[in-house]
């Protein structure tokens, strides 16, 4: 069961997400009637899960919200601002119970209950002020109801039949009559089926045989009405029975009555009770011969066509004309659409994972095969070396399809922050649209997912600080409604998600003045405009003079970039004054996969991301200054850098004499800072699969993560974030800040 | 032989649990996602029994219900509508369409087996 409710709560994202496209092409104007009612079948699907889980409050909602789209589909009302509004509201608050419930948790009974009384009240005032079988219908699915819902049984039972059961002297016909001698009560069903019986369905054998499973049963037909055999047609319809059943224990004019429910007004059906004497049975018995025989002998002819119409306890086998079963390949069910299907499985995400892995291994293993021919005296134009470099083509692309099924569009994403700019635009008081760009473009599943946090905080310090009040805009000439756009595209390897308002941008002076009283710099600092905008980023920035509902919740942007750091991303900000504000998040396309360059220091191989390297120097020693402290720093281009010695840093030896013999690789971290890493050799750049320390050993400092390479040796990958110290970061575990820190690169 | 049930509905949610009760109580489950879909699988599936939802895109549960009777061999093929809708006004429609039962959601897993059981052979 737990399977299927974490199936549903899925299906609920999905469910969620059309709902939410609805919404927006319904704002945009850009919806049609197949919009209204896919919306329509997405609350209404919510509902009947929600149903099946008793999750009560969710079916209520769900209802009500189902009524107003019903309403809005049928022309009932009108799409407006109100009701697109309405709908924003109740999109939200269903997201919330979803939510809730899929997390076991109790929302607060206030939560959403305007929301639910003014989606009733739309539907009330919609229907003439008659809601009343909202209520009801509601009820009916709740989970305490797991009745089958039989068709309404309303009818009047035998109408068509002119016989009461005073007309059918001597018909109980008691299995023979040679039993009755009990005392017991018997019901007497007289059935007759009208021909449209039998192209529901239904069959009277099966109505008989359910009949026959409640006591014992003796059945008589009565085919006088049947045609000679040469105008023979809807026999079965011809014949009428009459069922004397004494019943087992338990067993009451409901529960036959129950057997009967889907043939309502298909048939004639008189149910009757009698209670028979003792004696009555020997009386009874020759009489019950009685009306059998005249049937033989008015249609003897139709004797071997009908069915059979023996009187016994299991039902005759009175087949229904079912028609013999036959290829129907055709698709001729005429009402084909040309929509394309959309053929998709889905796929529990640790197969995904442990696939991904399986052919990371083969990668790894393609490599150390590759190594192991190279150290082989083949020709490199023999059939092997060719082979083997088909199968290096061959496992990439296997990587990278493999990799693009755990891609998943950002759109979910996207559609999720919609909502926390409508939120965060109505705590501030301002007025704002989401505009989306390149939802399509794909991401793998788990960073869209770790990337709904730092979104989420950029969108609110978008709304709460970048957007201007309304009156300042139009002072400004700006439109009075905020825009916040988000973006994504694929680009160079990598995916970049882009955060623009048109708000004021960044306020400089405040930011550095701010900066300074908060000492993360000194006022003789010289920096660009970027480095103003970018100490946005550092730790304990805030510039909020107060703090807001909004964005003051302690958390800096500080976290949102170390969040994206996590994620193997670059942050960066843009600025424009009076026109607005671009956060750009760069990030790799997988999180398993990335491309390094293997490097040797002490005996060890370890890897570092190429992503964070700019150059790699032979330097000569004239180019490396000795500073008093035992540091030393780089000249590279007018700009000094710390050289970082790895082998020491990462406490693999003691500290070089000098770095005559050393190569450098020069790194740039997030913040745009650089330094040089000091190692004994560089061997090639390649492609590692990334393998997590952390369960199962604790994070290291220095160190991001593992890889495996071809020669089955482990290699350590290198946290170059660590390895470049900063004023504003230091770098913990490693070498305490020096002077040299101050450098950076725009000195 | 196995009884078949054709299940169509487009949830897999409740595709999943339809198939969950049936598989359980013996039956062999065929899955079909709305009516299109369903009248594609119906002459592979040779089902001896269909069950449909009725809110469904493309093709809901009435023009499905419709295209199976469409069919001569599909003449008398049970046809059991299970949805959470219970408007008479729905299920006189169903019935007109040919659909032979009509079960609410949520369902209980043995009522539907009864129910299933009364209908096929």
């Amino acid at each position: 069961m737990s399977d299927l409710r974490d199936m549903f709560f899925e299906e609920c994202d999905d469910l969620l997400e059309v709902l939410s496209t609805g919404l927006e092409d319904l704002q945009n104007e850009t919806s049609d009637a197949e919009t209204i009612n896919a919306m329509f079948r997405s609350v209404h699907s919510i509902k009947g899960g929600a149903g099946a889980f008793g999750l009560d409050r969710l079916i209520k909602f769900a209802h009500a919200f189902e009524n107003v789209l019903d309403d809005l589909r049928s022309d009932k009302i009108g799409v407006d601002a109100t009701i697109t509004a309405l709908m924003f509201s109740g999109f939200d608050h269903l997201s919330d119970l979803v939510d809730a419930a899929r997390d076991d948790n109790d929302l607060p009974d206030t939560d959403g209950a305007a929301v639910l009384a003014e989606l009733k009240q739309t539907t009330q005032n919609a229907n003439g002020g008659v809601g009343g079988d909202d209520d009801d219908d509601a009820n009916e699915v709740s989970s305490d109801d797991f009745e089958v819902q039989a068709m309404d049984f309303s009818f009047d039972l035998g109408g068509d039949d002119d016989g009461g059961i005073g007309e059918l002297p001597g018909l109980p016909a008691l299995g023979g009559g040679e039993e009755a001698v009990d005392g017991a009560t018997h019901f007497v069903v007289k059935f007759k089926a009208d021909p449209v019986l039998y192209t529901r369905g239904h069959d009277p054998a099966l109505l008989f045989r359910a009949l026959g499973e409640m006591g014992e049963l003796s059945i008589e037909a009565d085919r006088s009405e049947v045609a000679p055999l040469e105008s023979l047609k809807d026999a079965p319809a011809a014949i009428s029975w009459t069922l004397t059943l004494r019943p087992d224990d338990g067993i009451d004019e409901s529960t036959i009555r129950e057997i009967f429910e889907f043939v309502e007004g298909q048939c004639t059906l008189h149910i009757s009770e009698t209670v028979l004497e003792a004696a009555a049975g020997e009386e009874a018995a020759p009489a019950a011969d009685a009306p059998a025989a005249p049937v033989a002998e008015a249609a003897p002819a139709a004797a071997t066509a009908a069915p059979a119409a023996k009187a016994e306890t299991k039902p005759a086998p009175a087949k229904a004309p079912k028609a013999e079963k036959q290829e129907a390949k055709s698709g001729d069910g005429g009402k084909k659409s040309s929509e394309p299907r959309n053929s998709t499985i889905r796929v529990d995400l640790n197969r995904v994972d442990r696939l991904i892995n399986l052919v990371g291994e083969l990668v790894i293993s393609e490599a150390m095969l590759r190594q192991s021919m190279n150290e082989l005296p083949v020709s490199a134009n023999s059939a092997v070396s060719e082979a083997i470099g088909q199968l290096k083509t061959l496992s990439g692309v296997l990587q990278e399809s493999v990799m693009a099924i755990r891609a998943q569009p950002v759109r979910g994403l996207f559609q999720r922050m919609s909502r926390i700019v409508r939120e965060s635009s109505r705590q501030a008081g301002k007025t704002s649209r989401l505009v989306m760009v390149g939802e399509a473009t794909e991401v793998d599943k788990t960073v869209t997912e770790r990337l709904v946090e730092p979104l989420t905080h950029m969108i609110r310090n978008s709304v709460d600080h970048g957007l201007e009040k309304a009156e300042d805009r139009v002072a400004a000439g700006k439109p009075e409604m905020g825009t916040i756009k988000l973006e994504a595209a694929h680009r160079s390897g990598r995916v970049v998600i882009s955060l623009t308002d048109d708000g004021a941008g960044v306020n400089r002076a405040k930011v550095r003045q701010k900066a300074e009283e908060k000492g993360l710099i000194r006022p003789e600092d010289d920096l660009t405009d970027s480095d103003i905008d970018n100490l946005l980023f550092r730790p304990g920035f805030s510039t909020a003079d107060e703090i807001s509902q909004l964005s003051g919740r302690g958390v800096g942007m500080d976290v949102v970039r170390s969040e994206i750091q996590a994620l193997g991303g670059r942050i960066n900000l843009q600025s424009e004054p009076g026109k607005g504000t671009t956060i750009t998040i760069s990030l790799p396309l997988t999180l398993a996969v990335m491309e390094g360059m293997l490097i040797e220091v002490a005996g060890e191989s370890l890897v570092v991301p190429t992503v964070a390297l700019r150059e790699t120097l032979q330097p000569g020693q004239a180019n490396i200054h000795d500073f008093c402290d035992g540091d030393r720093g780089l000249s590279v281009n007018d700009s000094m850098l710390p050289i970082v010695d790895l082998g020491e840093a990462l406490g693999f030896r003691a500290p070089l004499p000098d770095f005559s013999n050393q190569s450098l690789l020069l790194i740039e971290g997030e913040s745009g800072r650089r330094s040089a890493l000091a190692v004994d050799g560089i061997v090639e750049q390649r492609e590692v699969v990334i393998k997590g320390l952390e369960q199962n050993y604790q994070s290291i400092p220095g160190i991001a993560a593992a890889t495996i390479l071809g020669n089955g040796k482990i290699a350590l990958i290198v946290d170059t974030d660590q390895m470049i110290p900063s004023p504003g970061n230091g770098n913990p575990g490693l070498r305490k800040g020096s002077e040299l820190a101050e450098v950076n690169s725009n000195v | 032989m196995t009884t078949k049930i054709l299940a169509v509905d487009d949830s897999r949610t409740m595709r999943a649990m339809i198939q969950t009760a049936l598989t359980d109580a013996g039956f062999d489950v065929d899955l079909a996602e709305d009516g299109i879909d369903g009248l594609d699988k119906l002459g592979d599936s040779d089902p001896d029994l269909v069950i449909t939802d009725i809110n469904m895109p493309r093709l809901d549960g009435f023009g499905m219900i419709e295209g199976v009777r469409e069919r001569p061999e599909c003449a008398s093929l049970p046809i059991l509508v299970l949805t959470t809708e219970s408007g008479e006004e729905l299920k006189q429609r169903a019935r007109t369409a040919g659909a032979t039962g009509w079960i609410v959601k949520p369902f209980d897993a043995e009522k539907l087996v009864a129910v299933i059981n009364r209908l096929v052979v």
